[in-house]
């Protein structure tokens, strides 16, 4: 017998395929998620770290005075390397900036009092996600959701001044990276 | 590779082979929704891979090793019958192929035991050499022969009837 053969004839090739754009924004957005991931953990160490470091110095005892002590990454990811962390090893920072901008539940972007909105890029990642730069004073932080649940899928670093990722030279060019997608044309600009 | 010329590749190796693909998977499963959704699975991983498994020239056999691998994975999970399709664009209609569409042949592949019915696709089917389906499925030699033999034999059971 021909198992192969008789095999091949033994069913068709089934309903119509899903369109392939869909599997490659899908895709896409794996490639975030795992950037992600690798970026929260490389500054969970870091911060863990830099706490270890400080409590060794002393600076867990009761008595000892916290001055400036900073996360020592011990890998090549530029997240947390040289922010300030406290002696409970808390980002200020990071906390802060993470706090400006948000999705409501309604999918609608929320701005904290006092920061503006420098850039925004509708639907890098497809439908619903965007992307935002906002600023307060010399502070910028960059946002990236995916439109589904308001979930904050790549969290650029604040910084005074400057970008927020030193890595980049622009909000476009992070965005692009972090969603693997080509640059948007719909860029709104500074408003 | 720019992002440009990745989704261009991976936008031609999914054209070319998805319906490939998908029978790999319908044939295991025996339901082509069910099977949609492992490609899908398979294929968004593969994106995601997609600079070293291109290097390495083993598009296909990645995708198929997820392929076979996640449809145990899915055997597993009690809620499966309640998951969506990817992302939300799960298909409205749902409905099984008529009887009279799938062979005798193919009800008694779908009746075997999931590892025979993996080994006799994947080798007597897809053609793979013992060694390639035992490292497909992560089992010994001696187990491909064995269950081959067993899927083997109840499959010629069948054809001999007809």
């Amino acid at each position: 017998m021909n198992l192969t053969e008789e095999l091949n004839r033994s069913f068709g090739d089934g309903p119509a395929h899903r369109p392939v754009e869909q599997t490659v924004v899908a895709g896409r957005r794996l490639v975030v998620r795992r950037r992600l991931a690798t970026g929260a953990s490389a500054t969970v160490a870091a911060v863990v770290i830099g706490g270890t470091a400080f409590a060794l110095a002393g600076g867990g005892s009761p008595s000892a005075v916290p001055e400036t002590t900073f996360a020592t990454a011990p890998t090549s990811s530029p997240e947390a390397a040289d922010l300030p962390v406290d002696a409970g090893g808390r980002d200020h920072d990071l906390e802060w900036g993470r706090e400006a901008a948000y999705l409501d539940t309604e999918g609608n972007l929320r701005i904290k009092p006092g920061w503006t909105i420098a850039e925004q890029i509708d639907e890098p990642l497809g439908p619903g996600s965007v992307a935002v730069e906002v600023a307060h004073g010399g502070k910028r932080q960059w946002f990236l959701w995916d439109g589904e649940g308001g979930e904050v899928v790549a969290l650029g670093r604040p910084a005074e001044g400057g970008v927020p990722d030193s890595d980049y030279a622009s909000f476009a060019g992070w965005v692009a990276d972090v969603s693997n997608a080509p640059r948007q044309p719909n860029v709104e600009g500074r408003r | 590779m720019t992002k440009a010329d990745r989704d261009a590749a991976f936008t031609e190796f999914v054209l070319a082979r998805q319906t490939h693909l998908r029978r790999v998977a319908y044939a295991i499963c025996g339901d082509w929704h069910r099977a949609d959704d492992i490609l899908q699975t398979a294929l968004v991983k593969l994106y995601a891979a997609w600079p070293r498994v291109r290097r390495d020239g083993s598009e296909e056999a990645y995708v198929r090793q997820i392929i076979v691998r996640s449809n145990v994975d899915e055997h597993r999970r009690p809620w499966r019958r309640e998951q969506a399709g990817l992302d939300g664009h799960d298909r409205e209609t749902r409905q099984p192929l008529a009887v009279e569409e799938r062979s005798a042949l193919f009800e008694a592949l779908q009746g075997l035991p999931l590892m025979q019915r993996r080994t006799v696709v994947l080798r007597h089917w897809l053609g793979l050499s013992v060694r390639e389906t035992a490292a497909e499925l992560g089992i010994s030699e001696g187990t491909v022969k064995s269950h081959s033999s067993r899927g083997l034999e109840r499959l010629q059971a069948v054809l001999a009837t007809q």
